[in-house]
């Protein structure tokens, strides 16, 4: 009887499970399928499943009509420079939050944890005005600006931090360790599935940057590859193989990120809710 | 040179005070124990020395020199944690050549030193390995190597064996013991076993409620207590206490409860009778307790009658709790004889062993006023 009770459930896991993935591979099956469409298939009603011919030639044409190796170089350096700068200043940041008393700790922290309560939009406007006094507007500086602190990472680092035993800090400063090389010696490398999982967020968050960037540049070559796609998106009309293609040039690099590193991805999400 | 002074040293977390009034001098080369039950202080006192805790009055000296305000690491001291505290990311010989990189000593030398502690602490072959491939024992060996390689002047020791087994505990001490004979380096070690701090110890400081309460050798505390804290805390099972009151019987003293009536030996009653007290709690340890049907001579005087109630086979001796009226009295025998629960039984007390405590604050009547005492 129990046996029974425990496969009926395991069958209904198993059954939302397999929904929840049905659900999240269909619309990339649907990209797959509609970048190898002809225009006029791609937007037929009702819709055909499976392409007539393959249109391959939607990659090339894609490929040659926007400047994709800037797309790439802008997105790898902006990707780069804001997982560095992320990592480091919330890592100082949550070390401090975590670990060093200083008047006023906690409401700094709360006021830290306000900002990821505001709709990012809001920050727009503002952020806008600061590249623009610095003369940064339409550069990969202005990619990269707002992306190098992180109110999230902050708050992710902070935990993994609360986790680790105070006794090792202690024997560290007996070891003879200053506060930086407490960090960088003991605190840091115990962080390291934390420093990922964040590396990891910031660069998906950078990759999917869609508004900041159109917002702040304006030509082509400075933009990054989501900006860069969304070129091809017209007001009265749009491409939708040429676009399908043009997001699966653009989409590898994640992919690839993803499979790499998918058990730092799931334990950075997981760190965030289970540690103290 | 490494003695170890506290001159009135006081830790107050805000209105609260940890440690008071807190006066020791530790002699080059000693393993003092500091001992006391959870919260009274011994390990925030530990972490003074160390300067982990910032010291709220008085004066820290270590080699004869003020280091109130000096930095953790320019104190010349080590220190084991209780959880052993590793680097986990760190395999065990980077672990104990931590400190010396730091202080940026020549490669050859820390692989000299570390070598060294390695081989007397036995984890040679354990070098390459991370703390998480060892056990218990062998992590805390590493810290005992950690601290070890940094040949510091004071050895501060935290709780080192709580985390262990029984019986791995009981091999590490023997160890401590015989690291400190080879080192011959001042050592103090932070327990709450009282057994720990007997073995271990050249003397004992006995701390309850942030103070004080005694420092002597393990035999001094033993055998003369200076308060029923001291005298409950230390001995293993603890000392028997029963309120008793005196009284004169044609010029011989007796202590007498409900259910117990004891003779004051002659020098002991001098001093009662001095103190003036009435009522005093009568203190004697389970093995100054003997079954009279065991005693050879017939001129003994039954101190109380009793069923026994639990009988405890150790092996060499068996303790019995026997319930007199009452009070439980439990009592140390030979072993040889067998006894059940049930059987009643006569217990004879060799009073020359008796302690004395007053009512109102539990201090020692005894102490210090008969030969021996310290």
């Amino acid at each position: 009887m129990q046996f029974k009770t425990s496969t009926k459930k395991h069958l209904a896991v198993h059954a939302a499970l397999i929904l929840g993935a049905v659900t999240m591979l269909v619309p990339f099956l649907w990209m797959v399928i509609t970048s190898l469409k002809t225009l006029a298939e791609s937007t037929m009603v009702p819709p055909t499943l499976w392409p007539e011919t393959l249109q391959w030639s939607n990659y090339a044409d894609v490929w040659n009509s926007l400047p994709f190796a800037a797309f790439y170089a802008n997105t790898f350096g902006m990707i780069l420079f804001r997982v560095i700068g992320s990592v480091f200043f919330s890592a100082t940041a949550a070390y401090a939050f975590a670990r060093i008393e200083f008047p006023g700790r906690n409401v700094l922290f709360g006021l830290v944890l306000v900002t990821m309560m505001i709709p990012g939009q809001l920050f727009l406007i503002p952020q806008y005005e600061i590249v623009a006094r610095l003369g940064a507007v339409d550069s990969l500086f202005a990619l990269v600006l707002p992306g190098i602190v992180s109110a999230f990472g902050t708050f992710l680092l902070r935990q993994f931090f609360l986790g680790i035993p105070k006794e090792l800090e202690e024997a560290a400063v007996l070891d003879g360790c200053s506060r930086w090389q407490i960090f960088w010696h003991v605190m840091l490398p115990l962080t390291r599935s934390g420093l990922i999982a964040l590396s990891i967020f910031t660069a998906l968050f950078a990759w999917k940057d869609l508004m900041w960037p159109l917002i702040v540049n304006t030509s082509l070559d400075k933009m990054p590859l989501a900006s860069g796609l969304a070129s091809l998106q017209g007001q009265y009309s749009t491409n939708f193989p040429q676009l399908m293609a043009g997001s699966m040039i653009a989409i590898w690099p994640m992919l690839i990120l993803f499979v790499l590193f998918q058990k730092q991805f799931i334990q950075g999400v997981a760190g965030t809710g289970s540690k103290n | 040179m490494a003695e170890v002074k506290l001159s009135h040293i006081k830790k107050s977390y805000g209105d609260v005070e940890i440690v008071k009034d807190f006066d020791l001098d530790i002699r080059d080369k000693e393993f003092m124990v500091f001992v006391g039950p959870s919260g009274c202080g011994k390990s925030t006192t530990l972490r003074m020395i160390a300067g982990l805790e910032d010291i709220t009055g008085g004066d820290l000296l270590i080699g004869g020199r003020r280091v109130n305000n000096v930095s953790p690491k320019d104190r010349d001291i080590a220190m084991v944690f209780q959880n052993y505290a590793l680097y986990p990311h760190m395999t065990v010989y980077e672990n104990m050549a931590f400190s010396l990189k730091l202080r940026h000593l020549a490669k050859g030398e820390i692989q000299k030193k570390v070598g060294e502690a390695a081989r007397v602490l036995q984890l040679e072959s354990l070098l390459g390995r991370k703390p998480k491939e060892l056990s218990g024992g062998q992590r805390q060996r590493v810290a005992m190597g950690r601290a070890l390689v940094r040949n510091p002047s004071v050895f501060l020791l935290d709780e080192p064996l709580s985390n262990l087994d029984a019986k791995l505990r009981v091999s590490m001490r023997t160890e401590i013991a015989r690291l400190h004979q080879r080192l011959q380096t001042t050592m103090i070690y932070v327990t709450h076993d009282q057994t720990e701090a007997m073995t271990l110890g050249d003397r004992i400081v006995v701390m309850n409620d942030g103070i004080i309460q005694q420092c002597g050798t393990p035999m001094e505390l033993y055998q003369h207590p200076v308060n029923q804290f001291v005298a409950g805390f230390i001995g293993n099972p603890p000392m028997n206490f029963f309120s008793v009151e005196l009284m004169e019987n044609e010029g011989r003293l007796f202590a007498s409860s409900e259910s117990i009536l004891i003779e004051v030996p002659q020098q002991q009653a001098d001093i009662l009778r001095a103190a003036g007290e009435k009522e005093i709690v009568f203190g004697i340890r389970p093995e100054a307790i003997h079954d009279a049907a065991m005693l050879l001579s017939e001129n003994i005087d039954i101190a109380a009658r009793g069923t026994v109630e639990v009988v405890e086979l150790l092996g060499a001796e068996t303790l019995l709790h026997v319930r007199c009226g009452r009070e439980l009295i439990v009592a140390s025998m030979p072993s040889g004889k067998s006894y059940h629960p049930g059987d009643t039984i006569e217990l004879v007390f060799t009073t020359d062993r008796m302690h004395a405590f007053r009512k109102a604050d539990g201090r020692s009547l005894l102490y210090g006023k008969l030969g021996g005492a310290a």
